[in-house]
Parts: structure tokens; sequence; C-alpha cells
């Protein structure tokens, strides 16, 4: 094995990416985020552990086998990299056929490496330091084509994403895409030396480095992928232990060298006096790393970067906050003022116009209508922004769902539209009873109005593992679109004809007054699901 | 029954009937009156009429109203359009008015104003 810096490289890169595909493997509950993140790191830990032995061999068959695992990884990350992009930007429904087209044309590509027709097998040239860099075949060009396309792609939507949100979402998608940059545009000068053109070092590796640090920080600091507290400690002192390891075996190397070379002592004897070194050292080497990692990467110690992260995002929630208070000032305008305005032109008619019995007619109907409007508008504005809390008592949530759907029948019979329930009767929550049963309303009205053709309501509880009980309200309406569901909670948003936009900010407001969490999926044209969780009652 | 013929036409865009009733109460005296509910609706309209002027709302269900005013003075690029709205920002009466509309009249609105801004704009 011969030593090439890119290698070494790629090697810490590996590690670097296997400490992040453990931690997110190894947690409970993970979510398709987390999922497609971890995924993606995995590729990266063979991608940088397959460059390493590639380019540290000395015998050309043993490095074109390397070479050919290593081209595997390459075939297929950056359509992985567009999967955790959608996925992050909560569009995965907008460009499904994208993705699978992506993940076709990758399967395409891998069979390509396996049956070694990418690149030409036959003319396998050193480009120092490497040793043995096979020329491009053809093909290999559609797959750097491909590639390209993807990343630019991915950036597409995150540049879309941070545009339209705001806040904290804005501040991870700016980071994310500037991060992706950097790798991205690192991982690309690899594919230069497949050509016989000017030689550039492939520099970019140490770019992929700089990726990676970018993320952890991203996961760690302005939490990426929700994860919690505890699994970001283990994070850093996962890194920890393996600086210390890295350390201890650069040491061991030397040493032996040292003593074989100079003193002429057995390999034994170095290794031993390394060791006895390293335990020696071990506590200040840990402290002093601790130090480095908190003080200089983070800028401060665990607990004042837990503090200040807490902080950062109170002072983002406000904002985000104070442009929910500017929606509602502004969906109020609209509904209050049109009914102030009708009020105000009957009065100002009624002397004029008090003889004429359509006048009267009208006006006793349309102005009682106004009144009762803003009276209406005004009770549901009260229990969005102040709802009374709520009296909790255990609750058959299945029987709740039952009970309220059955208030629901004529609409069901009158708009066709069947009921499919899969309700698990003995699912006990902590809730106020009155409150959820408006909050099924709410959605269960909102699911008949989105199928006015007719259609199928499902509804289901669950008692799901870790103590939570998932209730599910899905049907085969008109769906949203992905941008209307980030606003779907917002009060006043509504894509309804005659909708006050405060439905749903009820529920949502209900739901997280009761300790549990909401979630929309939903697509133009097929339906809407929403999720709501909450913690089982023993 | 040629006093009738001779009164200026209004189109009325707005999806809610108290508005409507509203500016039949403050206009209708002196003008043929048209409504619509909905911009696709107004538009459809407006190939076969030439009102003197149109009154548009901006939140209306189906398309916006600023959408709405952009298709219409791709029609009927003289037709002088006032925005009547609840929402009284004034990013959003600048572009009404960089759209092309000739007036924005926010709600509640006093009927004299209304009849004056209209006579005015008809002349």
């Amino acid at each position: 094995m011969i030593f090439n810096v890119y290698g070494l490289i790629n090697l810490i890169n590996a590690f670097c990416a296997l400490t992040i595909t453990s931690i997110i493997f190894f947690k409970k509950g993970r979510k398709p985020i987390q999922l497609t993140y971890g995924l993606f790191s995995l590729l990266l830990f063979f991608y940088g552990f397959f460059y390493w032995r590639w380019s540290s061999e000395t015998d050309i068959s043993n490095a074109l086998y390397w070479f050919k695992l290593l081209m595997y990884p390459t075939c297929v990350i950056h359509v992985v990299y567009f999967h955790f992009s959608l996925e992050i930007c909560n569009k995965i429904q907008s460009f499904k056929r994208i993705l699978i087209v992506g993940y076709i044309l990758c399967f395409l590509f891998v069979l390509l490496n396996h049956f070694n027709v990418l690149y030409d097998l036959q003319y396998v040239r050193s480009r120092l330091p490497f040793l043995f860099w096979p020329h491009a075949l053809p093909q290999l060009g559609f797959l750097i084509a491909f590639e390209v396309l993807t990343v630019l792609f991915s950036f597409y939507v995150l540049s879309i994403s941070a545009r339209e949100s705001f806040g904290l979402s804005k501040l991870r998608y700016k980071y994310l895409l500037g991060a992706g940059i950097i790798g991205w545009a690192g991982a690309a000068t690899n594919w230069v030396h497949f050509y016989d053109t000017i030689f550039i070092p492939p520099l970019g590796n140490p770019m992929i480095s700089v990726y990676l640090l970018f993320t952890f920080y991203l996961i760690f600091k302005h939490d990426l992928l929700g994860l919690d507290f505890a699994i970001k400690r283990t994070f850093v002192y996962t890194l920890l232990t393996l600086s210390i390891s890295l350390t201890y075996a650069l040491f061991v190397t030397l040493s032996e060298r040292f003593f074989n070379a100079y003193i002429g002592y057995s390999s034994f004897i170095g290794s031993a006096f390394a060791a006895l070194t390293i335990a020696i050292m071990f506590v200040p080497l840990r402290d002093a790393i601790t130090t480095i990692i908190d003080k200089r990467f983070f800028g401060m110690s665990i607990q004042e970067l837990s503090q200040e992260n807490l902080q950062m995002r109170q002072r983002l929630q406000n904002q985000d906050r104070m442009k929910a208070v500017a929606t509602l000032a502004a969906g109020m305008a609209h509904e209050i003022k049109n009914p102030l305005t009708s009020i105000k032109t009957f009065a100002e008619y009624l002397p004029k116009k008090y003889d004429d019995p359509e006048f009267r007619e009208k006006f006793s109907r349309i102005v009682v209508d106004e009144v009762d409007r803003v009276n209406n508008i005004v009770k549901q504005l009260l229990e969005f922004s102040k709802p009374s809390p709520p009296d909790l008592k255990p609750v058959l949530v299945g029987d709740l769902l039952d009970q309220t759907l059955g208030l629901l029948n004529n609409n069901m019979v009158r708009y066709n539209i069947e009921a499919i329930k899969e309700l698990d009767m003995f699912a006990l929550v902590q809730a106020d009873r009155n409150q959820l049963k408006q909050a099924f309303l709410n959605l269960f009205l909102n699911a008949i109005q989105s199928m006015r053709d007719g259609g199928k309501l499902h509804v289901s509880v669950r008692t799901e593992q870790g103590g939570k009980t998932r209730i599910s309200i899905s049907d085969t309406g008109s769906g949203m679109a992905p941008d209307q569901i980030q606003h779907a909670f917002d009060p006043f948003f509504t894509t309804k004809e005659d909708g006050t936009g405060l439905g749903l900010a009820i529920v949502h407001s209900i739901i997280t007054k009761h300790g549990g969490k909401i979630e929309i999926q939903s697509e133009l044209g097929k339906g809407t699901a929403v999720n709501v969780f909450f913690k089982s009652r023993d | 029954m040629s006093n009738h013929a001779k009164k200026p036409t209004i189109l009325i865009c707005d999806d809610e009937e108290g508005i409507r009733e509203s500016f039949k109460l403050i206009l209708e005296d002196n003008y043929d009156l048209r409504f619509a509910t909905n911009g696709p609706e107004a538009l459809e309209m407006l190939k076969t009429l030439s009102p003197a002027l149109m009154m548009l709302d901006i939140k209306m269900p189906k398309v916006h109203g600023l959408e709405v005013l952009k298709q219409i003075k791709q029609l009927k690029p003289k037709l002088p359009v006032i925005i009547v709205t609840g929402y009284q920002s004034v990013e959003m009466a600048q572009e009404a008015l960089r759209l092309g509309a000739a007036d924005y009249i926010p709600k509640p609105f006093e009927s004299i104003s209304l009849q004056k801004i209209v006579s005015s704009l008809i002349k």
C-alpha cells in the first residue's frame, strides 16, 4: 500500500459519514428525512472507503477491484441526495415521478458498471499520486451529465424552498444549499481524470470534508434532522473517540517505525510503549480535544450551545409569530370589513328606502347575516388565540371519533362519501373531550368539503410503539398543492370558497395544547391525510 | 325605457352578496349595473359587454383580483377599473395602480365618495 493524501482525506470522510449513518440508523422512530440522509451518508462512507483502498493499492488488479466498488456508490449517491433534498423541502409528491425515473437510471448505470462498460479497463494510466486511473468510455459522459443534472435540480429545489420560507427554515435551506454546492463542486473535480486533459489534482476531495463539517454543524446547531440533544452529544463524543483513535493509530505507526529503524527493537515493544503513553495521556488528550471541539468548533461549551440554540429558536419563533400576526391582521381586515361595508351601506340607506318592502327584506336578511358573520369570526378568533385550558380526562378516542363522525352522517350520505373505519376502541388518551371533538369535527368537515363529488373517508386509530396513539383521517378529495400545505395551519389561510381559514388553525391550537402533534400529507387531485399523534394513557 | 338605455354600464365583480347589494343601493339610480361573482365570470362577460367602468374585489375565489386585473387590461386596455378591497396595504395599492387600475377604494366605503369617484371616471 502507498500513502496518498487524497485517499487519506477520503478515509476520514468515510469515518465521519459512518458516524452520521450509525447515529441515524440506531435512532428509534426514524423519519423518511432521516432515513434518506442516513442512506446518503452510508453511500458517502462506501465512497470514501473504496476511494481510499483504490488510491492506496500498488497492484493493478486489486486497484481496479476497489475502483469498480467505488463506482457503485458513485452511480447512486446523487439521486439519493436529490431524494433527501425533496424530503427536506417537503416536495416529494411534486417530483415523485422524476425521482422514480432517477432511481431507474441509477440502476441502469449500476448495471453498466457491473459489466465494466463505463470506463476502459485496457486503458489504465497513472495520474500521480494515483497509480491506476482508467480512461472513460463514452457511456461515462452520460453518467456525468446525469449527475450534474440531478445535483443542479436538487439545488433548484433547495433554493425554491429557501425563497418560499422564512425564519429558521430559510436559514436551514440556505446553509444546506451552500454546503451542497461546496461538496458537489469538490466531488466533481474527480471526473476530470477520466479524460486525457491537463492534470488538475482532485483538490475537491477536502471540500467533501467541508460539506460533512457543514452538515454536522447544521444537524447540531440548526436541528437539521430533528435529532434530540442526547443523540447530538453522542455524536460529538463519537467524533471525539474517533479523533483519539486516529491519533493513537498514528502514534503507534510512527513509534513502531522509530523503534525499528533507529533502535532495532521489535514491533511489540514499540506498540506497548505507544499504548502506555496513550494511556497516560488519554485524560488530558480527551480534555484537550473536548475543549477544541467545544470552544473552537462551536465557540462555546455544549451547555452554553444548547442555551444559545434555545434562545435562537425563540428569536426566530418570534419572527415567525410576527409574520403570523401580519397574516392574521390581513385576514381579519377582509373578513370583517366586507360585512361592515354592507351593514354601513344598508344603515345609511335605511331612512331613504324604509318604505320599500324589497329593501326591508334584504336589510333584515343581509344585515343580520353579516352581523352573525362578524360575531362568528370574533368567536373563532378568541378560540384560536386563547383556547380555554383543556380539562384533561381519560378519553376513549376511537369511540369519540365514531360519535363525531355519526354527527355528520347526513353530509356523508348527501355527498356520497363512504366511511372506512379502523378504530382501536381501547386506545386511551388524556384529553379534553369537548375540545378534541371540535378538532375532529373540523377535520371531518374539511375532508367532506373536499369530496363534493363523492369519495372515501378513512378514519383510523392505532396504538404505536413508544406509547403513542396515532389518529389518521384521510380523504380522496381535491387535496392541496405543496405551497398550500405549508400554510395550512396559518389563520385565515383557506382554499375553500366559503371558508374563514380558522378551522385548521383551531385544530392545530387544540392538538398542541394537548401536547400532541399534527401533520398533513396531501397531493393535489388525490386527497389529504391528517395524522394526529398523542401520548397514550396507560 | 330610453332613459334606462342611456345609463352608463358598470360591471361589478365581487363574490359577496352584501357588497353587491351595497353597490346596487349606491349606484343603481344612475347606472346600469351588471354583476359577476368571480374573475373568470367577469372576463367571460367582458367578451360581449363594453362597460364604462368596472369595480373589482381583490380577495375572491378561483382567481386573485390582481391576476384578473392583468387579464382585463390585456382584453380591454382602456377600461377604467376601480379596485375595492378590505386590505389597506400601500404595497397592494401600488401594485394595483402599476397594473393599470384607475383608482383604489378601501372598504368600508362612503357612498358619497364612491359616487364621486365613479362619476369622475365615467365623465
